[in-house]
């Protein structure tokens, strides 16, 4: 039985890694972006339209998942070479309206690497030449960009050093916020701008040396809400677009949280003048499970994926499965610790939850929000015990006593600008609330010496517990590997019939060797 | 080197063969031989109390019951100014027991004088569950125990006690427990109590440990620890075996005090006896079980 509990998988996981590609880079999970973009409209009955680029997929970006809620409106496409167009639009419309885009993104971020020895070429396609030449807000002609072209470039003929002078050059300039478009020109004046204008300056620049170049219009996928979209530029490189951002500073590299949404010099938004009109981007950011390994298992029924994806579907975020999936690997590592080694804990399940706690909180703050609790608890017991208490009501009393000192905490982080404190208080109160008891409990029983060092064991045991459930690979052999369970559930029904001696054990009873 | 990893692997083996570990005691005997639904028979000292004066073993008197809270005071009139101890049936460790003196015209706790309403505010709180983490209890009112001088010689304060590990009848293991003034007058190891390893076969001490350390005297009186003739051994045997055959719970850790008049009495019986007494013994207990009956 025991045998059949720990071959099976074993044979699984091993024809599963040979055969089918489970390779370990394969099986991590990436990180993976849904966007929500929400419009609101507002009219007194006229015809109405609003226009903006929605993402397409390209080597690097893939769009899944697509939906929308336009309402009363009709929706039209428009591909062009500036990108998809989508308009919303209506005859007679008057009231409030609320246009929500939704997709799932995943990107990857793309290095490139331009070979030093290439010439500035004198000749272009004639599709290309179009992209050397100067427009209204891009004026690569202007004599004052010439100059400072001039002066940047010097005699270099190889196009990497072009590019670098130009490129470093328009970094230099002082970076300001989001404020409007602003043309290639006035950002050389003023010796300061935001994304676009810098962007227009070095597309500026290229234009000027013979190098054709492009803006790009899009989002930086970060967690949050925002108004505010993302331009960087491409510059034509022997027959490749390479992206350029001159004001985060990446040259010849596109993140991988940068989000395409059309090209050229374009606004985000159109929409009919003097109505009322608001925009949001939502992002937020989740863990997907390789799609490409997925989609190569596609019809094998060992794809684990696909279990997987039914919860997604039902709107269960891989990072909360993920917990769940690794919940038995940190009971596991409980049961080893206090059967095995002989480390005795608050609970038997509770490391392993606080474990989980502090994955929401990080490491250094949920190690701070256990101790609180602790010291909070330890302050109060001797009074409390004084008045000869209840135990129910004297736990709400501490519990009262550990959320005010949460909260407490948290605001003097806000007030002094020390947000991250704040994060304490995402400490679970269901955990804060059984620490407290247990603690409580324990110095009832053995006094306090007795449970400060059942304390540092269990923290111990949590850290333990802490690095096997934060572990990128634990958490992909779990997702890739199920049948791990059986062997989890194998391990266990070994370590319950264990009779051996604990290796704390061994200590203690040192007086009996002989 | 490798005569140091030699001797590590011997004591590591040898502690295999002999020390019974916490994982071997829970499944060899805890769980073959107790019986889930008999823990209760030990856990809750009244029932205990009533299984041994069933059996006619020897336990100190039954004064009263006490289970509402609404009885407090009509109860406490009915102790007669003896004196006693209050037990709550489910309280562990020791915790909340009060034992109180008549004397003077008032209560005493030690040298505390108490009054009335202290003492049944106590009661109060043992029905309410403060020493059983919540659940309703019963209060147990006992009379009091005059701990016998041969003890009393070796440290005044609070009730020493005679542990003794049962499996199926059979007598494995005892330790005397002494108190301390780290414990608090309460015989327990874990709350600083010292145990004295005890010959099965005479009733003589064998020398203390006090939980890092073999000892020689008594920590706070200096008393020898050493050669003390336990009194009453034979009768203590007798009723250890007599506690044992009552309940159906079959490894049990039996612990009896010495009354200076009535000799020894059964304090109460536990269900998972520690496994210090091997240290205190400087024996292990795992030849002790293994051993057939001859």
């Amino acid at each position: 039985m025991l045998f059949v509990l720990f071959t099976v998988p074993l044979a699984l996981i091993i024809y599963k890694a040979a055969a089918l590609n489970y390779s370990y880079r394969n099986i991590l999970p990436k990180t993976g972006y849904s966007l929500q973009l929400t419009i609101h409209l507002e009219n007194f009955g006229d015809e109405v339209f609003a226009s903006t680029f929605l993402p397409t997929g390209n080597m690097r970006q893939q769009i899944t998942n697509e939906r929308q809620q336009a309402g009363a409106f009709s929706t039209d496409y428009d591909l062009s070479d500036f990108g998809r167009r989508v308009t919303w639009s209506s005859e007679q419309f008057k009231g409030r309206q609320r246009i929500v885009y939704e997709c799932d993104i995943r990107a990857n971020a793309l290095d490139f690497h331009i070979d030093s020895s290439l010439l500035v070429p004198a000749d272009y396609s004639p599709n290309v030449m179009a992209f050397l030449e100067p427009t209204v807000n891009i004026q690569s002609n202007h004599p004052e960009i010439l100059t400072a072209a001039n002066a940047l470039v010097g005699d270099k003929e190889r196009i990497l050093p072009v590019l670098r002078s130009l490129f470093d050059a328009v970094m230099a300039l002082e970076s300001r916020p989001f404020q409007g478009l602003t043309d290639a020109l006035t950002a050389l004046k003023l010796g300061e701008a935001s994304c676009n204008g810098k962007s227009r300056l070095f597309i500026a620049y290229c234009r000027n040396r013979g190098i054709p170049a492009r803006l790009v219009g899009g989002l930086i996928l970060d967690a949050g809400s925002k108004r505010t979209s993302h331009q960087w530029a491409e510059a034509y490189v022997s027959g490749h677009w390479v992206p350029f951002d001159a004001l985060n500073n990446h040259f010849a590299y596109i993140p991988a949280n940068y989000l395409r949404l059309y090209t050229g010099d374009a606004y985000v938004f159109s929409h009919t003048p003097n109505i009322g009109f608001d925009y949001l981007f939502t992002i937020q950011k989740k863990l997907v499970s390789n799609p490409e390994l997925d989609e190569e298992l596609e019809g094998s029924f060992l794809n684990s994926y696909q279990m997987w994806q039914a919860f997604e579907k039902a709107g269960i975020p891989l990072s909360l499965l993920k917990i769940i999936l690794l919940m038995p690997l940190g009971a596991m590592i409980v049961a080893i610790a206090r059967n095995v080694i002989g480390i005795k804990t608050f609970g038997i399940f509770l490391p392993a939850l606080i474990a989980i706690a502090i994955t929401s909180t990080g490491l250094l703050w949920g190690i701070a929000a256990f101790v609180l609790v602790i010291l909070t608890v330890s302050l109060l017991h001797f009074p409390l015990e004084r008045l000869g208490m209840l135990y129910t009501p004297k736990l709400v009393i501490m519990l009262l006593f550990v959320v005010v000192a949460f909260i407490v905490l948290s605001i003097v982080g806000i007030r002094f600008d020390y947000t991250e404190l704040a994060y304490i208080t995402m400490f679970p109160v269901v955990v804060i609330t059984i620490t407290a008891e247990r603690f409580a409990r324990n110095i009832m029983e053995e006094g306090y010496g007795k449970a400060l060092w059942v304390t540092a064991q269990t923290l111990v045991v949590v850290l333990m517990a802490y690095a096997a459930m934060n572990s990128r690979t634990m958490e992909a052999l779990f997702l890739a590997f199920p049948e791990l369970f059986l062997i989890i559930g194998a391990a266990m029904l070994l370590l319950g019939r264990w009779m051996g001696l604990r290796i704390t054990e061994y200590k203690r009873f040192r007086w009996l060797a002989s | 080197m490798a005569g140091v990893m030699k001797q590590i692997i011997r004591k590591w083996k040898s502690l295999h063969a002999n020390v019974l570990g916490i994982n071997e005691r829970n499944l060899r005997l805890i769980y073959p031989l107790n019986e889930r639904k008999d823990y209760k028979l030990a856990d809750d000292k009244i029932i205990t109390k009533q299984i041994l004066i069933d059996a006619g073993v020897p336990v100190a008197d039954l004064i009263t019951i006490v289970q509402s809270v609404g009885n407090i005071a009509q109860k406490w009139a009915d102790v007669e100014k003896r004196s006693c101890a209050i037990k709550p049936a489910h309280g562990r460790g020791g915790g909340g027991i009060l034992v109180v003196d008549y004397r003077h015209g008032g209560w005493y706790k030690g040298e505390r004088k108490l009054s009335d309403g202290e003492i049944c505010r106590h009661m109060a709180n043992i029905i309410f569950g403060v020493y059983s983490f919540g659940n309703d209890d019963r209060v147990l009112i006992e009379e009091k125990i005059v701990p016998h001088h041969a003890l009393l010689e070796i440290y005044p304060e609070g009730v020493a006690d005679l542990r003794i590990i049962v499996k199926e009848g059979r007598l494995l293991q005892a330790m005397l427990r002494i108190p301390t003034a780290k414990s608090d007058g309460r015989a327990n190891l874990h709350q600083g109590a010292i145990g004295v390893g005890v010959d099965l076969n005479t009733g003589r001490t064998t020398g203390g440990y006090d939980g890092h350390h073999y000892i020689d005297v008594h920590p706070d009186s200096g008393m020898a620890l050493q050669g003390i003739i336990l009194p009453f051994w034979a009768a203590s045997l007798e009723i250890a075996k007599a506690t044992a055959n009552a309940f159906p719970l079959k490894y049990l850790g039996i612990d009896i005090a010495y009354d200076e008049r009535k000799g020894p009495l059964v304090l109460e019986v536990n269900v998972r006896p520690g496994l210090e007494i091997q240290n205190v013994n400087r024996q292990g207990l795992k030849a002790l079980v293994n051993q057939q009956e001859t």
